[in-house]
């Protein structure tokens, strides 16, 4: 039941974006998604696809899955593009009734919609590509820096990770009660609202007392291995970057700046 | 007479596709103490989920006391059936044990009358009336365990089925456990437990079920406990005291299974 649910979506690979530093990952997601909303003609989206396209095809990954993060997203683009299309003003094209598609409305239509489809579809190839474990790594990393202002990095890396390894504990746990107390009798299925939260009293708490009587064992196991956080901790695996990791950042420069120039100079 | 449980040609499938159980079949008596032996994996549980209709049989049947379960008699089969899980923690959730114990109950749409009597007579029968008013957390493993069986036994099934019921007691605890489940045999009810404490089976069943990889390996009474190849292919040893007596001496047949069979046989050679 619960099993089938798919977290995190990471599909394990060997190909060059799988290897690469998750940081420089994280780092080029990040301008990527602020370039799609610096273009605003077609020649800037014309490079950008190629900026999205040319590690989708370098990671190996089936197109499959990249639509299958856009599916939950499809109404959205639709609803969007309708909006854009129907209430920009400026030179009508066509008339259906009291409603009006201008040559703007097509054209800011087609941004959104492009720019969508672009931001949702490099945020898929991140986690596609990334372990959680290697995303809370490097995000850790990323976090560091800002310590001295109090961001609790480390703790927060802790935090995903361990939340990470247990949902599948808590969604085994949950099936489990769920059978123990479905032997009393207990329904969870029918009934009005109300009903059917207060039926889930005898499923949340053994699930919550069992979830706090994890914390405190994984607590007390880690610090008798000696955890103390992130202070003078080592790392299993030092992360470093390598040539493809320059070679992307060299060849998000080049795009950046294509878009750029793209933005002042053709219009 | 009609079985208690009837289970003809069942198979499971989980939906990653692992196959759970495979043509299994087997009956058991009304009124018996069967023990459903197996390695962890061999589809204990999943066979016991299916005892009272948590789970619908893919293919083949399982029938209650002469009722096929299916979508329909699904809750009819549950007040059958009674099923004691593993761990007490997974269904005592209430703040105060004799609120927990009229859960099941209470679920079945009884009389608050006739609930308050039912609750009684498992509390006491458990011998945990005196702690009715206690916040089951803060009971021992033991006593709550307790309580999740006065649990089920306040639903006054006729067949009640407990999964490792040995597990992480403590000795004195077993007893005890063990004390209450026979004077539920005393009391007609069908007994079947998942388990692979292998002495205690030894000492408690009347009736062997053996499953491996999700298929029935053998079934059988109580001398199958002293076939060692059947038991090594399901990860069991023998139990403590054929194992004592198959090297020691004697003829097969004379081979005794519980601590009390092995006594009266040195009683009888030492004196």
């Amino acid at each position: 039941m619960l099993k089938d649910i798919n977290i995190g979506q990471y599909i394990p690979g060997d190909s060059p974006v799988h290897r690469m530093d998750p940081r420089v990952k994280i780092i080029l997601t990040i301008i990527y998604v602020v370039l799609l909303f610096v273009i605003n003609n077609f020649y800037g989206y014309a490079i950008s696809s190629v900026f999205i396209i040319l590690p989708v095809v370098l990671s190996k990954i089936s197109i499959r899955y990249l639509f299958k993060g856009l599916r939950p997203i499809l109404i959205i683009i639709l609803i969007t593009v309708l909006f854009n299309l129907f209430l920009t003003e400026g030179e009508v094209v066509y008339r259906i009734g009291s409603f009006s598609i201008t040559k703007e409305g097509i054209r800011m239509a087609a941004f959104m919609a492009l720019r969508l489809i672009f931001l949702i579809t490099g945020t898929t190839l991140l986690t596609l590509t990334t372990s959680p474990i290697d995303l809370t790594d490097g995000i850790e990393r990323l976090l560091n820096p800002f310590k001295r202002i109090g961001v609790p990095a480390h703790e927060l890396a802790m935090m995903m990770t361990i939340a990470l390894r247990f949902i599948p504990t808590l969604l085994e746990e949950t099936e489990k009660i769920m059978k123990a107390q479905m032997a009393r009798g207990a329904d969870f299925e029918s009934g009005n609202f109300i009903n059917r939260a207060k039926n889930m009293v005898p499923l949340l708490v053994p699930l919550f007392i069992s979830a706090f009587r994890r914390a405190d064992d994984l607590a007390m196991a880690m610090e008798a291995r000696c955890y103390r956080g992130g202070e003078n901790r080592t790392r299993m695996k030092q992360l470093k970057m390598s040539a493809v990791d320059y070679a992307a950042f060299a060849f998000t420069a080049l795009l950046s700046a294509g878009v750029v120039y793209t933005r002042f100079f053709f219009h | 007479m009609t079985k208690a449980i009837e289970v003809k040609n069942l198979d499971y499938k989980y939906s990653d596709g692992t196959e759970a159980l495979r043509d299994i079949s087997f009956s058991i008596d009304k009124g018996s103490k069967t023990a459903l032996l197996g390695p962890n994996g061999a589809g204990k549980s999943t066979l016991i989920m299916h005892l009272n209709g948590i789970l619908l049989p893919q293919r083949g049947k399982v029938i209650i006391d002469g009722k096929e379960v299916n979508k329909k008699t699904e809750r009819e089969i549950k007040k059958k059936v009674g099923v004691v899980f593993q761990d007490p923690d997974d269904q005592v959730f209430s703040t105060t044990v004799w609120e927990d114990v009229a859960f099941g109950p209470v679920n079945m749409g009884i009389a608050e009358e006739v609930v308050r009597e039912k609750v009684e007579k498992a509390l006491k029968l458990v011998d945990m009336w005196q702690l009715k008013d206690k916040m089951p957390y803060h009971l021992s493993y033991g006593q709550k365990k307790r309580v999740a069986l006065a649990g089920i036994l306040a639903m006054d099934s006729d067949i009640i089925v407990l999964d490792e019921p040995g597990a992480y007691l403590d000795p004195r605890g077993k007893h005890d456990l063990f004390e209450i489940l026979n004077e539920l045999h005393r009391n007609k009810k069908t007994l079947l437990i998942a388990t692979h404490d292998i002495n205690l089976v030894a000492e408690w069943a009347d009736r062997i079920i053996i499953l491996k990889e999700g298929q029935l390996l053998k079934e059988g009474d109580r001398s199958l406990l002293l076939e060692e190849e059947i038991l090594m292919q399901a990860n069991l040893t023998l139990p403590i005291v054929p194992s004592i007596f198959l090297q020691a001496c004697c003829q097969r047949s004379k081979i005794p299974v519980t601590v009390e069979e092995a006594v009266n046989i040195l009683k009888r050679v030492m004196r």
